[in-house]
């Protein structure tokens, strides 16, 4: 297969898992880099952190290219890479619930994720707890239609999984953080009401 | 907060996602690192079957589970066994930057230097159960003992890098006393191995073309290709 411009970013994936699979040192690098971007940015979106997002990107970069051989379909290469990330994203999350992981807990690392996130603080801490509170699925499956702006044809092929459970997924996992923001709203308006309360008993 | 103020607030937390890329030490090491379990030369794998073989049964016959076995460095065995960190044990103002005691920071409570090469060290330290190697202050590992010990029983010469410049980090098995960096041009460089593990500067300009493992009386034992980094 020739690569050039008149390729499709398929027929591109498909030729350079071939020439990685034959030895070829650039093709075998660019797969690394494409997998580590793809475990970096799914997890980044879905743990919020980007410094355990380098970590997941470097573990997928690793499973990828040891899998490479045994990947039977090069077509479905970016399907295999992002249900990779799932695993290790849900590997790094249960790691990082039982204190086990340890990214490097200081100012340096604050301010990363400070300078990675330049939305308002309010607005991305509760975002990246709302997310915590859906499945691992609809993270994926999130994460692989706003990071990646795949449709949810694309993602079930991706995926492995029916269409209509993906639309599913993507709408409850909307739903939910919809309810969870109009529950954060309602604990405001109660703080308030409480707030204004007590300064008027004063 | 309606569909279209949750979906725009996903978009701008999307955008700084999308910027991020690869650290380039960390996907290096990722490359080298997925060579390490792929690139076993028959001879050395023939080396370590028996052994591992041996261990095997010595695990069914009833020794106790995560004992030494001879496989790795003295040192290394008793890190991974529980005990202290390979090395000069560090104190006080010694202690690098990033393992100093800070509030909300679980801060290892022995932290020591394994190798040194110039101002690169390689750090060890316990945290929460997990046995850490810091490669300088670019990139480090933290994981279970068990998991270092599959990962190092399986290859004599476990490698890192490149970090920094041109800086690579290893810890090698029991009876390995030297590294030898080869070149395409000039003479190879050789390198002790301290506590078990090494630090190697590479010069670039050279061509590194190969990190030989070396035995106490200059054999060869394994050895990984560096052309395959492109350094």
């Amino acid at each position: 297969m020739i690569e050039g411009s008149e390729l499709s970013e398929q027929d591109k994936v498909t030729a350079r898992v071939f020439r990685a699979n034959r030895g070829d040192l650039e093709a075998r690098e660019w797969i690394a880099e494409r997998a580590y971007t793809a475990g970096l940015r799914l997890a980044t979106f879905s743990l919020g952190d980007p410094n355990i997002g380098q970590d997941v990107g470097q573990e997928v970069a690793i499973r990828v290219l040891r899998g490479l051989p045994k990947l039977r379909d090069a077509d479905r290469f970016d399907g295999w890479t992002y249900r990779i990330c799932a695993g290790e994203i849900k590997r790094a999350a249960k790691k990082r619930q039982r204190h086990e992981w340890h990214p490097y807990e200081d100012v340096e690392h604050e301010l990363q994720v400070e300078a990675t996130f330049p939305q308002s603080l309010g607005e991305r801490d509760w975002l990246i707890r709302a997310l915590g509170e859906l499945s691992e699925r609809q993270r994926l499956v999130l994460g692989l239609h706003y990071v990646y702006g795949l449709n949810d044809k694309e993602i079930a092929a991706a995926i492995r999984s029916r269409r209509g459970t993906v639309r599913s997924l993507l709408s409850r996992g909307l739903a939910r953080l919809r309810e969870q923001a109009d529950e954060e709203d309602d604990h405001g308006r109660k703080t308030r009401r409480e707030q204004d309360k007590q300064e008027a008993m004063q | 907060m309606s569909r279209e103020s949750i979906e725009s607030s996903i978009r701008r937390y999307v955008w700084a996602v999308e910027s991020l890329q690869p650290d380039p030490a960390r996907l290096s090491a990722a490359l080298a690192g997925a060579e390490d379990r792929t690139a076993v030369r028959p001879a050395a794998r023939r080396r370590w079957t028996p052994l591992a073989v041996g261990l095997a049964c010595l695990v069914l016959g009833g020794a106790v589970a995560g004992a030494a076995t001879g496989l790795l460095d003295p040192a290394v065995d008793s890190f991974l066994g529980g005990g202290n960190p390979p090395g000069r044990q560090l104190t006080g103002e010694d202690v690098p930057s990033w393992l100093q005691p800070a509030p909300d920071f679980n801060a290892p409570s022995e932290v020591s230097v394994v190798a040194a090469a110039g101002d690169e060290r390689l750090y060890a330290y316990r945290q929460s159960g997990s046995l850490c190697f810091d490669y300088g202050d670019h990139v480090g590992e933290c994981r279970s003992p068990w998991e270092w010990r599959r990962e190092l029983e399986a290859q004599p010469l476990f490698v890192r890098g490149p970090v920094g410049e041109s800086v690579w980090f290893g810890l090698v098995g029991a009876g390995i006393a030297t590294v030898r960096v080869e070149y395409a041009s000039g003479e190879p460089a050789e390198i002790e191995v301290t506590n078990g593990g090494f630090v190697a500067d590479i010069d670039p300009a050279r061509s590194p073309q190969r990190i030989v493992a070396l035995d106490g009386s200059g054999e060869e034992v394994t050895s990984r290709s560096l052309a395959a980094e492109g350094r």
